[in-house]
């Protein structure tokens, strides 16, 4: 559970390293909700730090002016039990695109049972070309760690320079 | 008037018994306890209660009671001694030698030995209690205080096997009441009643971690096994009846011989379990992955309510004691117990169970020889040996009942006194000889599929003392 958490952080965290990104670079399109699925895997004490893999969606929006993208929700599930018990905190968090390839998500805090992770910045990763913003190995306070994160923003981002 | 007399005695004693019973506190020790007098013990239970003015007959064998001339009782006090040792190792589900696991300041996830379980044995006091008094010719009442079954083991709660038991203690306590009917000098036969209480506890640890990793339920994940602590206690009891029956048949003067049996008798004992969880295990116990990784096993960290079967299985008994003279007799014993019945323990909360384990025990049979040699007229020397099986399997034995056979070694004495030879006290030493009991068992999946590999030593010692007064 506490590995589905810091797996949601991660991607929070990757999400908020995008929208660092958009200091030096813009997210579009501007202004639009999006939603985004993928899976995430987190180690944390809760897990004993056994690495959990969940599937997580971030729903948002993305500033008007492109700048950053707020994500507002971070829903966990899966086949795996502790894929339920993961709760998000420090909601909502910011995604900033760094540079067309890199990109942060800061505040991202959440709780695996009696683990609580964060609030810490996630660094990650953005391929246009796939649509999928991506992080690995990111260690939140807490001893827990995003050690793998995959998700596709719908509609799909383009990050410019 | 004579016999008005003697029967205002023997209210009169039985109104001293109800006092003693009152303030005693009844702790049993073994696992089936051997229900006699200071005398029965020093005999090794040999002749059962055929000896002469024995009044361990108002439960054991009614029956036997129609051969007592006068008002006895007898009030004993018998203090058990157990030692019990783990020889061996644990291991967790991966394989490995079992070890505690923490984090340390740092975060790191460290281990750390665990022990050997120290002393798995007890101590304990265990109060009896028997009343005889003939009515009239044919006719004798008789009043018991016994402890039927008990058995008990403390194990340290670090220890090695503290997934398979930490403390255990199942004891019986009953006021029973009998007739007996003699049909001629020659025959008698009896019955009686009993009301028991019995009382269960039972807690261990359960390594939710490694019970985790072993539900498909949630990712077949490899948690280590060992981390932090989750005791549960189960603590619980019940008020049942039971019967028993017997005959006692004197075919010479210097023989008697005696058959009785005890009824099953079935118990569902109802109580609460509570959750002793460090901070990791109440959150998972709080978030409903246990009964997510195992459906419909609901622990709450809060505890519940939680009930078991445990019945006090029959037994039957068949004695012979032969008086050689006015000085010696001596009397042997065949006894039986229907262990069989008793086939799991299985604890449930709300109509869900929490765990059941096979035991499958096996009936037992029990064997002694012993007799009494009367030296003077105050002085009366006893001893006796006995061979008890125990109903145990090797392919089901756990910490939590590490039983092996036994044999007992008995000394006793009795003095009675020149100035009041209506009283007399009693004294026995009786030590226990139990073969290693081997401990070569694999927990289930919901404790975490543990395995130990190794034996319990045991020893035991009971000291026992007694006042008979015959009115």
């Amino acid at each position: 559970m506490k590995a589905v958490q810091t797996f949601v952080s991660a991607t929070a965290l990757v999400l908020c390293a995008a929208a660092s990104a958009v200091s030096a670079a813009t997210i579009a399109p501007a202004g639009a909700s999006f939603t985004a699925p993928g899976t995430i895997t987190v180690r944390s004490p809760a897990s004993l730090q056994q690495p959990v893999t969940c599937n997580i969606t971030f729903t948002g929006k993305v500033a008007a002016n492109g700048s950053s993208a707020s994500i507002t929700s971070a829903t966990v599930s899966g086949s795996n039990s502790l894929c339920k018990v993961p709760q998000m905190k420090n909601l909502p968090w910011t995604l900033t695109a760094t540079s067309v390839t890199t990109g942060t998500v800061t505040g991202v805090a959440f709780s695996i049972l009696s683990s609580n992770c964060g609030p810490g910045t996630v660094s990650a990763a953005w391929s246009n070309a796939t649509n999928t913003l991506s992080a690995a190995n990111q260690a939140l306070s807490g001893n827990c760690t995003i050690t793998n994160l995959s998700v596709k923003p719908s509609p799909a981002f383009t990050v410019s320079p | 008037m004579h016999k008005n007399n003697r029967n205002m005695r023997g209210w009169l004693g039985l109104a001293v018994l109800g006092g003693v019973l009152g303030s005693g506190a009844v702790q049993a020790g073994g696992f089936a306890v051997p229900t006699f007098g200071t005398p029965g013990w020093g005999r090794a239970f040999a002749g059962g209660s055929l000896f002469a003015e024995d009044p361990s007959a108002a439960f054991n064998n009614p029956a036997a009671m129609g051969f007592i001339q006068n008002p006895v009782a007898q009030m004993s006090v018998h203090y058990a001694d157990v030692d019990i040792k783990f020889r061996g190792h644990a291991y967790d589900y991966q394989g490995e030698p079992m070890t505690h696991k923490q984090y340390d300041d740092e975060g790191n996830l460290v281990s750390s030995p665990m022990g050997e379980g120290g002393n798995g044995g007890f101590t304990a006091w265990l109060p009896t209690a028997f009343l005889v008094v003939p009515i009239n010719d044919q006719l004798s009442f008789g009043l018991s205080q016994v402890v039927p079954l008990g058995m008990r083991s403390t194990w340290d709660q670090d220890w090695v096997g503290r997934d398979f038991a930490v403390d255990t203690k199942i004891e019986t306590a009953g006021l029973a009441g009998s007739l007996s009917f003699k049909v001629n000098d020659e025959l008698a036969l009896g019955a009686g009643v009993i009301v028991q209480r019995t009382q269960g506890f039972v807690s261990q640890n359960i390594d939710l971690y490694a019970a985790a990793s072993q539900s498909p339920n949630l990712g077949d994940l490899q948690f280590p096994a060992g981390f932090g602590s989750n005791l549960i206690r189960v603590k619980v009891d019940n008020v049942s009846p039971g019967w028993f029956v017997g005959a006692a048949w004197k075919p010479t003067a210097s023989d008697t011989f005696g058959l009785n049996y005890h009824a099953r008798i079935r118990n569902k004992l109802t109580g609460k379990y509570n959750m002793y969880a460090d901070d990791a295990s109440q959150a998972i116990l709080d978030s409903g992955l246990v009964e997510s990784a195992y459906p419909g096993l609901i622990l709450k960290s809060g505890g519940a309510s939680a009930s078991a079967q445990m019945d006090v299985p029959a037994s039957a008994a068949l004695d012979w004691v032969h008086r050689f003279d006015d000085r010696f007799s001596l009397g042997t014993s065949l006894a039986w117990t229907q262990w069989s019945s008793f086939e799991d323990l299985t604890l449930k909360s709300h109509g869900n169970t929490i765990v059941s384990i096979p035991y499958n025990y096996r009936d037992t049979w029990m064997v002694s020889l012993g007799g009494d040699y009367r030296v003077t007229d105050q002085w009366t020397l006893r001893a006796g040996v006995a061979y008890d099986q125990t109903p145990t399997r090797d392919s089901t034995r756990d910490p939590r009942i590490p039983d092996g056979n036994r044999r007992f070694l008995s000394l006793g004495a009795s003095y009675r006194f020149q100035s009041l030879p209506s009283l007399s006290l009693d004294a026995a030493y009786s030590r226990q000889f139990v073969q290693d009991a081997r401990l070569k068992t694999e927990n289930q999946d919901r404790l975490g599929s543990g395995r130990l590999d190794g034996k319990a030593e045991s020893k035991g010692q009971v000291m026992s003392v007694s006042a008979t007064y015959q009115f």
